[in-house]
């Protein structure tokens, strides 16, 4: 046991296994089922892996398959997953012993990516307080909505929008509808409520810390939030004018409606893609550029320590600076009068080309083991892999072996491709050479 | 006279080879534009000449209209010039760039040394060229011979033709552009090994480089002096081409549009052709429209890598693909240094395989967009098409002859770019260094 928890990396991983195991078993319950007896174990596991790694892809319909039990338990796994099982875990800790040990800050550090050891103690309460605080306002706007214009009664209402809210703010995209968000497409009430909520919870508890705290003086923020945010902004209005543009007259989706609608339904089409995964149009039916643009909104993701997935912004804009200063001829990597260190870049790098191969692999085992066209079983592994959970519609018709790849593609994603790898440990406890290697310089290009 | 131009082409060896490109370009176009050029009377449609001449000078072998057919013996012969020139010059191109950028040779110091000294007879460089060259057209008639030898025992009764279908696809094959005289590429060759054996040994040791060529002429008997670039070059790509071979039989086998009618012998040759072709060839054995979606994603894997530097192959390159795999193993077991075969690989290297390899998934994702708005074909195959492009590789999956020209455009820019923009790219690199006397503040935003 000593030997299987010696890395943090690893006690990450296993606490988020532990959760998706118990969250099976709860689904597996007679009770969680419509249908008299147990459901099939595949989509017990599938529903639990999706719900903890905040994806949204589901294998059977959630409304009609699972009771308001299974629904419920579906709802604590989102929350518990969505808030980092380790942050709860340690919150637990300190409540019950009141002091933490170096182990377990460590292990904190790593599920809440914090870079400071002193911080993290402070930390994690604000970090469920800020969660309850956004679940809880976004919970009331949409109660409002629903009990006026959908007229459903205080119950219903209030169970709906409790859904929908953690549902949001947690970037899952599981829906009470069987239709997901299709009924209020032209809704912008409800719309920009759910996309406010999913781009606060995707944009990560680092920058809304600091946004808290410096939001007067923009120019004493750090990298991290200036990059989180000028990429957020410029990824939303990409992803908006892409989607208005080439959906504005395909029929399948919002070609019929009028330009208000089209509007409230783009909103929709660029924030939702970056990580939550609700759908207001039918993602089997848009024009498969559209397709390709979601695709690269999906893999790129939200900010840093958040509840989104992708390879997160700073990711991608490391990468992008790293590749201008070097077409520039710059010694170092610069950007805001600051300069990245060699190790991010290193680290950002093998985020990204893990993520590749990753949704290449899933995406080949995909269509191997059904007749998937390749732009359908991309679609489907990347947003696997992203734990966004937009579906062109083909995970309920998928094998087992092809579930099994979406829920391996889901974890990694979730739990991290490096903190997944170095779980594994190619190579046990960190290595420090006492000597350098002599240095040689293959042809590149 | 010749000083000045010799000196701008080292104050910047970037714009040269891409001003040397654009002129072979430009006068392939002239040639291909004039009324002989054509098979039928009067001359082609201007874009369908530059759309050849692109494609004839990058060695991709994208075509637009039928090779065989459509071009009468000068324009073939056109082309084939196109081609040598193409291959002849991204070799050593890209030969002396890898020395240059590796400091192995000191050009620069050593030109500059001979400039001041008013000795302007550029020895070593003729010497080097002299060796490319010759080592290049000996991989070519090797592969010619064979090939005339096998046309005219067993397809054609006239030495003549013999000699011309030889010539032009042992030119084509050695120089790994896919041009083909028949308009179905090789697919009538599909189970002979005479045919295909040749022309994948042109195509293997082309794409592997003149420098791990080089290296491996004088050091072949003592693998463990090797270099770190020949070990990846040649590993790499025996490692690639048998799990191409693997991955293609097994997605193939029972594929009733290629391989299913098949004997086992002619699938074996088939696989053969079908894991050696993508690695920047051209040619096909089977018809790649209807190979399955399988065969489909791993060809765009390898079409991206590619095959050696400095070598006729296109894509990224192995070495670049490989030093990213070490850098990831290297932050996933939390070590320092990214170290191959005991020897450490430096930062500057790792930054400029990020930025080749980005800006090539850049390139073709920017081309298959637009591509996609220009035509009505399925996302895989202009994927495939935008891929094999900018690896000027030249498979087609039936894309390019039914493309409209602005469509014909984009292509032409990817290939432009998948040929000399790594090359450019690379030199620039080390020729821009720049110097900052103070550096910034370290700060590390979170990542992934």
């Amino acid at each position: 046991m000593r030997r299987l928890l010696a890395t943090p990396a690893r006690f990450v991983v296993l606490a988020y296994a532990i959760a998706v195991a118990v969250g099976t078993l709860l689904l597996e319950l007679p009770i969680a089922t419509r249908a008299p007896g147990t459901g099939p174990f595949v989509d017990a596991l599938f529903t639990s892996v999706s719900a903890v790694c905040i994806t949204g892809l589901t294998s059977v319909d959630t409304a009609t398959h699972w009771t308001a039990f299974g629904q419920t338990v579906i709802l604590a796994l989102i929350q518990v997953g969505g808030l980092g099982i380790v942050t709860l875990a340690t919150l637990l800790t300190l409540t019950v012993r009141g002091r933490l040990g170096v182990r377990s800050v460590k292990v904190a550090q790593v599920d809440t990516h914090s870079e400071g050891f002193g911080e993290v103690r402070h930390l994690l309460g604000r970090i469920v307080a800020l969660f309850l605080i956004v679940e809880a306002i976004v919970m009331a706007s949409l109660f409002v909505r629903f009990r006026m214009t959908y007229d459903d009664t205080i119950g219903d209402a209030s169970w709906h929008a409790f859904f929908h809210s953690v549902s949001a703010v947690n970037n899952a995209g599981f829906s009470t509808n069987s239709d997901n968000l299709v009924p209020y497409a032209s809704d912008l009430w409800m719309i920009s409520t759910l996309s406010l909520a999913a781009i606060v919870g995707g944009i990560g508890y680092p920058v809304i810390f600091e946004l808290h705290r410096r939001w007067r003086r923009p120019s004493t923020w750090t990298l991290h939030t200036r990059l989180t945010l000028v990429g957020s902004g410029v990824l939303l209005a990409a992803g908006f004018v892409m989607f208005l543009t080439l959906e504005w007259s395909n029929a399948g989706t919002i070609g019929a409606a009028g330009w208000q609608d089209k509007v409230v339904a783009a909103i929709g089409g660029t924030a939702f893609p970056r990580t939550s995964g609700f759908n207001a149009v039918d993602y089997a039916a848009v024009r498969p550029e559209t397709l390709v643009g979601t695709q690269a909104l999906m893999f790129i993701g939200g900010g840093s320590a958040g509840t989104a997935g992708g390879i997160k912004i700073t990711t991608f804009l490391v990468l992008a600076l790293a590749m201008w200063a070097e077409v520039r001829g710059e010694p170092d990597v610069a950007v805001g009068h600051r300069s990245l260190a060699s190790s991010t870049i290193r680290q950002a790098l093998t985020v990204a080309l893990a993520g590749v191969a990753l949704v290449m692999g899933g995406t080949l085992t995909l269509m191997l083991s059904s007749d998937l066209s390749l732009n359908l079983a991309l679609f489907e592994s990347t947003s696997a892999f992203a734990t966004v959970g937009l579906s062109a519609g083909v995970t309920p018709t998928l094998d087992v072996t092809g579930k099994i790849v979406l829920m391996v593609l889901m974890f990694v994603g979730r739990v991290g491709p490096i903190t997944f790898a170095s779980s594994m440990a190619l190579r046990a406890g960190h290595r420090h050479r006492r000597y350098q290697l002599p240095h040689e310089r293959p042809i590149i290009g | 006279m010749s000083t000045y131009r010799q000196r701008r082409i080292l104050s910047n060896p970037a714009r040269f080879v891409v001003m040397a490109y654009m002129s072979v370009i430009a006068v392939g176009t002239v040639l291909l534009w004039l009324p002989i050029s054509t098979a039928a009377d009067g001359n082609a449609p201007f874009m369908t000449a530059l759309f050849t001449s692109v494609s004839g000078t990058c060695i991709t072998g994208l075509t637009v209209v039928d090779t065989g057919s459509y071009w009468s013996p000068f324009g073939q012969v056109v082309i084939l010039a196109l081609v040598q020139v193409g291959g002849l010059g991204i070799v050593t191109l890209g030969t002396f760039a890898a020395m240059f950028v590796r400091g192995r040779l000191g050009m620069r110091d050593r030109m500059a040394a001979q400039r001041d000294a008013r000795a302007l007879s550029l020895g070593d460089i003729r010497q080097l060229l002299g060796r490319i060259v010759r080592f290049y057209l000996l991989l070519e008639l090797v592969v010619v011979v064979l090939l005339v030898a096998r046309f005219r025992i067993a397809y054609y009764d006239q030495w003549g033709e013999a000699l011309w279908y030889g010539v032009f696809h042992g030119v084509a094959g050695a120089n790994s552009s896919g041009f083909s005289l028949y308009e179905d590429s090789v697919m009538r060759f599909v189970g002979d090994l005479g045919i295909i054996g040749p022309l994948c040994l042109g195509i293997f040791v082309g794409g592997l480089g003149y420098p791990v060529l080089f290296e491996l002429k004088r050091k072949w008997r003592r693998p463990r002096a090797w270099s770190v670039h020949t070990r990846m070059t040649f590993w790499g790509s025996l490692v690639m081409l048998f799990g191409l071979l693997a991955a293609f039989l097994a997605f193939e086998w029972r594929n009733p549009s290629t391989l299913g009618p098949l004997s086992v012998h002619d699938k074996m040759v088939a696989g053969l052709a079908g894991s050696v072709f993508p690695r920047t060839a051209g040619f096909n054995s089977v018809d790649t429209a209807f190979i399955t979606d399988e065969t489909l994603l791993s060809y765009l894997v390898v079409m991206f890598i590619g095959g050696g530097s400095a070598g006729t192959a296109g894509g990224i390159k192995l070495t670049t693909f490989l030093i990213l795999g070490y850098v990831m193993l290297a932050v996933m077991r939390g070590e320092q240094d990214v170290t191959v075969a005991h020897r450490r690989i430096g930062q500057d290297v790792q930054r400029q395989a990020i930025t080749i390899a980005l800006g090539g998934v850049g390139c073709v994702v920017a081309g298959t967009i637009a591509l996609t708005l220009l035509t009505e074909q399925t996302l895989q195959h202009v994927l495939f098409e935008a891929m094999s492009a900018f690896g000027t590789v030249g498979l087609s999956a039936g894309v390019t002859s039914g493309l409209t020209e602005p469509g014909q455009v984009v292509l032409m820019i990817l290939m432009f770019v998948g040929r000399v923009g790594t090359i450019t790219v690379i030199t620039s690199l080390a020729m821009n260094r720049r110097h900052r006397r103070y550096r910034l503040a370290e700060e590390r935003p979170i990542v992934g």
